[in-house]
């Protein structure tokens, strides 16, 4: 019920109500975001490892392009897990 | 970067990262940095090992070196548990090339974050955690 509420209530809103709460980006110096610091990394997923979505990360679409290349590398790589990896091993 | 065994011998893991080297200089690279992060745990396990050990190598380096040293680090599986080379672009390479790639400082090492619910929460706007 959630999804399409929120929906509806943004498209009410109007155009500048959403750009006005699109703006609100985290202080993110993109130096900084390199995949090898997974410690920042861990901002921009789950804690089941997933990538946040754009919506809930409020990054351009420039810098979660960034963040989710940066996620998939450290992924395999090993400094951060895959989603659902543990549910393997405990069953 | 390459992920090394590190239940593997000191001695083989040693030669292994000099041979990488090597083989870049002698095809005409130049190694910058060298870091070591030492014996980290893993994401995840893979091939079954919990723990590897972490070194990254900043370098510039000639197609044919970078291919041969990925090759050499293929067959040597025992060592190198994986490996990933990466091409910087100009900005992350004056980067590296100043700083080579320090661990970085895990500031927070337990997620203080709660889980994310933000799909399933309350139907009002969406907000940001943090």
């Amino acid at each position: 019920m959630a999804k399409p509420r929120a929906r509806g209530r943004s498209n009410k809103k109007g155009k500048g109500a959403v750009v006005a709460q699109r703006k609100r980006r985290p202080v993110l110096p993109l130096e900084d975001l390199d995949w090898k610091n997974f410690p920042s990394l861990r901002r921009f997923v789950s804690e089941r490892g997933k990538i946040r979505s754009r919506r809930i990360t409020g990054l351009s679409r420039r810098q979660q392009a960034i963040v989710s290349k940066s996620v998939r590398r450290a992924r395999e790589m090993g400094l951060l897990a895959y989603p659902d990896q543990d549910r393997k091993v405990r069953h | 970067m390459i992920i090394l065994d590190p239940d593997a011998d000191e001695e083989r893991q040693q030669e292994m990262l000099e041979r990488v080297q090597q083989i870049i200089r002698d095809a005409g690279g130049v190694i910058d940095h060298v870091n070591d992060w030492g014996r980290r745990k893993l994401g995840y396990a893979m091939d079954k090992k919990a723990d590897g050990r972490y070194v990254i190598v900043t370098c510039s380096a000639t197609v044919e070196g970078l291919r041969e040293a990925e090759r050499v680090m293929t067959i040597n599986k025992e060592v190198v548990i994986r490996h990933m080379s990466i091409v910087l672009n100009s900005v992350q390479a004056q980067h590296a090339k100043a700083n080579g790639a320090p661990l970085p400082a895990d500031d927070r090492p337990d997620r203080e974050e709660r889980p994310a619910r933000a799909g399933r929460g309350s139907g009002g706007p969406r907000r940001r955690e943090r």
